[in-house]
């Protein structure tokens, strides 16, 4: 199927997208952690492992099996980076732009790069990963003389609870991504690859969000709202106003791999689960109801809110399950 | 000559000499064909008739070494004479053959070949007495150097083939032989390193050539849109040059090239993005000099397809990115602009384009009109009358700048799509609109393919390669060949199989 990628290419767009969610994730959508994100990268990074382990241990069709709520996971999660994407230029741009404009063209985007093939969105995110740095290379530059690590005290933020809910969340977009690059994979993709995956993203993550920490003092008295959030995010707190536009455009390229990713994700793994559903079919469902989720708003529904944290829980249990049910190890990637 | 004309010509030659020189009269329409002559003459008994194109063949050559020498050479009542026997003992030149088939007989002289048919023969002597016009080798006109051999290709085959064997003097370099068109069969050469280039591609890139089935091929253009991976994509997949020591560098790294007849410029396949980065005197120059250049070019062509966009982004969605001082003296030059700044833009891109294609097909000696015109009408006039405001002007000239320090041409024009395309975006979006640009560019140039191999090999699928992509680390460290060669370094293994 066009929407699978090799192993190389899959490895690429992880690193690619989880970075870039775990980043948006623990300075937008868990603030709980305070000053304590990077902290919570890294425990996420640990939470994961069982799970991600289980998953590239379980059987072909218990693997399959897996694709259903990872494909509802996905979904929801990319609406989630869709409905961040718009809302971002949004706060961004002093003219006014009518949301459905903002997301179609993202739709057209995915739709095209969708067609193209996995392996090519693949390719872009090893470019990508490149001129990641470059940009960020910038922005630490510029920003050098502002960093001040006392921001960073006290080391667990508001506490260990704080650390640990946001962990729980890392875990979640982990596991999710991992299992998914797992599960479209043109061949076996063994546990070690996706070991390294997972620990350059999240190193690459938290010191992300330690830099960004260093800039300004976290806000733990008083609730922040989103739009503050977004807004310090992409204006780097002190750094003049000009020299924005290397953060801009890291920030926006790093949510388009993001968003791509989980939907030729989400639609490849309905291939999978569905396996005489055709591609283009596969890419029209898939994608319509990462749209349709989007426009109405669902992630921000006060019962999907309610149900996010436990996106980790969910997948480890699912994974327990089929374990017991379907059986692992046989069949499985040398590790 | 139509179709069933050449249908007709599929035959062998009979043995009655007037026959085949009326078959042949009727196939080079020589009643009506000023150009096609048959010369009948006798040597020791024996009555032949010599057939060649007035300006493709050399008159010089048929007189002093086909008719001259059968005049002196065949004593009078020396037996009937054969085609062999004629190229034995009588004819003085070296490319000669003996053939039976009308066809090929047909295609040897339309080329500049003479025929001499024989009576009592069925078959008829082809001579090399090719004497046309011809360019001589000169100076590269669009692959300019400051360091590095000059010479460029030219329209004939043989000398093209000429220069690149002067470069590449090694027995493993391979020229075969091929026709690409049904009806006017055009000539051409596919080159390749033997032991160096993958026979998988030369096998693939032979296919493709046996798949073309159009009447004609006028040109290696033409030639390289009928075998590319895919006609839709916007960027080249095939790399045309005009120096034989950059067709050289490209077999020495294991790619294929194809020399066609007529044509002044070589079709290199695979290649990948970063060959279209680099430019030809990159080698020569010391790899500090190499690599700052590059990068300098890299920039340039990165502007010329962002800066107009980013230039509308920002001043129609994000003005908080633009320096205070900068954003008043904007807006004041602005202020008795009546158009919107995407308005301006393409006015001023389709006026640059104008120029830039005015001075391509205008006569030399009235170009300098032409320097004027642009100057004043998009310099001051177009200023004056408040049409464009002045920054915009320096926007458009960086952006032409860009463009201009393109290497390659072909890719120049795909760069010259790609910014309008960014221009929509941002004047749509802003710089969220820029970002998805530049994604689904990306995405696009990812997924394409350039004789079967990856466009964006060897950084997406990662291969090992030389440190010569954007940098161009020293000489020593270039022992590899490219990903898609047969072996990672041609030199060892042929030296092996040596």
């Amino acid at each position: 199927m066009r929407l699978e990628m090799s192993e190389s290419a899959a490895s690429a767009s992880l690193v690619a997208a989880l970075t870039s969610r775990l980043f948006y994730g623990l300075t937008l959508d868990v603030p709980d952690a305070a000053n304590a994100g990077w902290l919570a990268a890294l425990a996420g990074l640990l939470l994961s492992l069982p799970a991600v382990w289980l998953i590239c241990r379980l059987r072909p069709a218990a693997r399959r099996a897996l694709a259903l709520p990872l494909l509802m996971g996905l979904a929801l999660d990319a609406a989630r980076a869709v409905e961040c994407a718009a809302y971002s230029e949004s706060c961004l741009a002093f003219n006014h732009i009518a949301p459905a404009l903002l997301t179609l063209p993202l739709l057209a985007a995915i739709l095209r790069c969708a067609w193209l093939g996995g392996d090519a969105l693949g390719g872009a995110a090893r470019i990508w990963i490149r001129l990641f740095a470059v940009l960020i290379l910038i922005v630490i530059l510029y920003q050098l003389p502002y960093y001040n690590a006392g921001w960073l005290r006290p080391w667990l933020g508001a506490g260990a609870g704080g650390v640990l809910r946001a962990g729980v969340r890392a875990a979640g977009w982990n596991a999710l991504l991992a299992g998914s690059a797992a599960g479209i994979c043109k061949a076996e993709i063994g546990f070690k690859r996706l070991l390294r995956c997972l620990l350059i993203s999240t190193a690459v993550a938290a010191a992300l969000v330690a830099l960004r920490q260093m800039m300004a003092p976290a806000f733990t008295a008083e609730p922040v709202t989103r739009f503050t959030r977004i807004d310090t995010l992409l204006t780097n707190g002190r750094a003049p106003l000009y020299l924005q536009l290397p953060m801009i455009v890291a920030w926006f390229g790093g949510m388009l791999h993001l968003m791509c990713f989980e939907s030729v994700a989400a639609c490849a793994l309905l291939g999978r689960l569905l396996p005489k559903l055709k591609a283009g079919a596969c890419m029209a469902i898939g994608l319509s109801a990462v749209f349709a989720l989007a426009l109405l708003r669902a992630p921000r529904a006060a019962a999907v809110e309610r149900l996010a944290p436990y996106l980790y829980h969910a997948l480890f249990a699912a994974a327990v399950m089929l374990w017991c049910v379907k059986g692992g190890e046989a069949g499985c990637a040398a590790s | 000559m139509n179709r069933a004309q050449v249908e007709t010509a599929q035959g062998v030659l009979s043995g009655d000499l007037n026959e085949n020189i009326a078959y042949f009269r009727n196939l080079l329409h020589a009643d009506v064909n000023s150009d096609a002559h048959f010369r009948p003459f006798m040597a020791g008994g024996t009555r032949l008739c010599v057939i060649y194109i007035e300006g493709m063949a050399s008159d010089q050559k048929i007189s002093d070494f086909i008719l001259r020498a059968c005049a002196e050479d065949v004593p009078a009542g020396a037996g009937r004479l054969t085609p062999e026997a004629l190229m034995e003992r009588v004819v003085e030149i070296a490319q000669c053959d003996a053939e039976d088939r009308v066809r090929q007989i047909l295609d040897a002289v339309v080329t500049g070949m003479t025929a001499v048919l024989v009576e009592g023969a069925d078959s008829a002597l082809v001579l090399e007495t090719r004497g046309y016009p011809a360019r001589s080798v000169d100076r590269t006109t669009n692959e300019s150097v400051v360091l590095g051999a000059q010479e460029g290709f030219v329209e004939s085959l043989r000398t093209n083939m000429t220069l690149l064997r002067r470069y590449l003097p090694s027995p493993h370099l391979v020229t075969e032989a091929m026709t690409v068109g049904t009806a006017v069969p055009c000539k051409l050469s596919l080159v390749y390193l033997s032991g160096v280039a993958d026979p998988e591609l030369i096998n693939r890139l032979r296919a493709r050539i046996k798949r073309v089935d159009v009447p004609t091929v006028m040109g290696a253009g033409a030639l390289g849109q009928l075998i590319e991976d895919r006609p839709s994509a916007l960027l080249p997949q095939i790399l045309q040059t005009e120096r034989p020591d950059r067709v050289a560098a490209c077999l020495a790294d294991g790619q294929v090239a194809l020399l066609v007849d007529n044509s002044p410029c070589a079709l290199i396949m695979p290649v990948s993005l970063f060959h279209l980065l680099h430019a030809p005197d990159d080698a020569f120059a010391r790899w500090q000099y190499g690599s700052f250049l590059r990068l300098i070019r890299v920039a340039g062509m990165l502007l010329s397809v962002f800066l107009p966009g980013l230039y509308i982004a920002m001043t129609d969605y994000h003005m908080h990115l633009i320096p205070m001082n900068l954003l008043v003296s904007i807006s004041e030059a602005r202020v008795n602009v009546p158009f919107p700044i995407l308005v301006e833009i393409l006015i001023m891109e389709f006026a640059f384009y104008l120029i830039n294609e005015a001075g391509t097909r205008m006569p030399r000696q009235i170009g300098g009109a032409l320097g004027i015109v642009g100057a004043l009408i998009l310099g001051q006039a177009a200023v004056a009358a408040s049409i464009i405001s002045p920054i915009l002007i320096i926007i458009v000239a960086l952006t032409g700048l860009g463009s201009y320090a393109t290497p390659d041409y072909s890719f120049s024009i795909a760069l010259v799509i790609y910014r309008l395309f960014v221009i929509l975006a941002g004047a749509l979006l802003g710089l969220y609109g820029i970002c998805i640009a530049g994604f689904c560019i990306a995405v696009s140039v990812c997924s394409m393919r350039s004789l079967g191999t990856p466009y964006t090999t060897p950084v997406a699928p990662p291969r090992p390669h030389n440190p010569d992509l954007l940098l161009r680390l020293p000489t020593r460290m270039q022992r590899r060949t490219m990903p898609y060669a047969k072996h990672p370094s041609w030199i060892e293994e042929v030296d092996h199989e040596a």
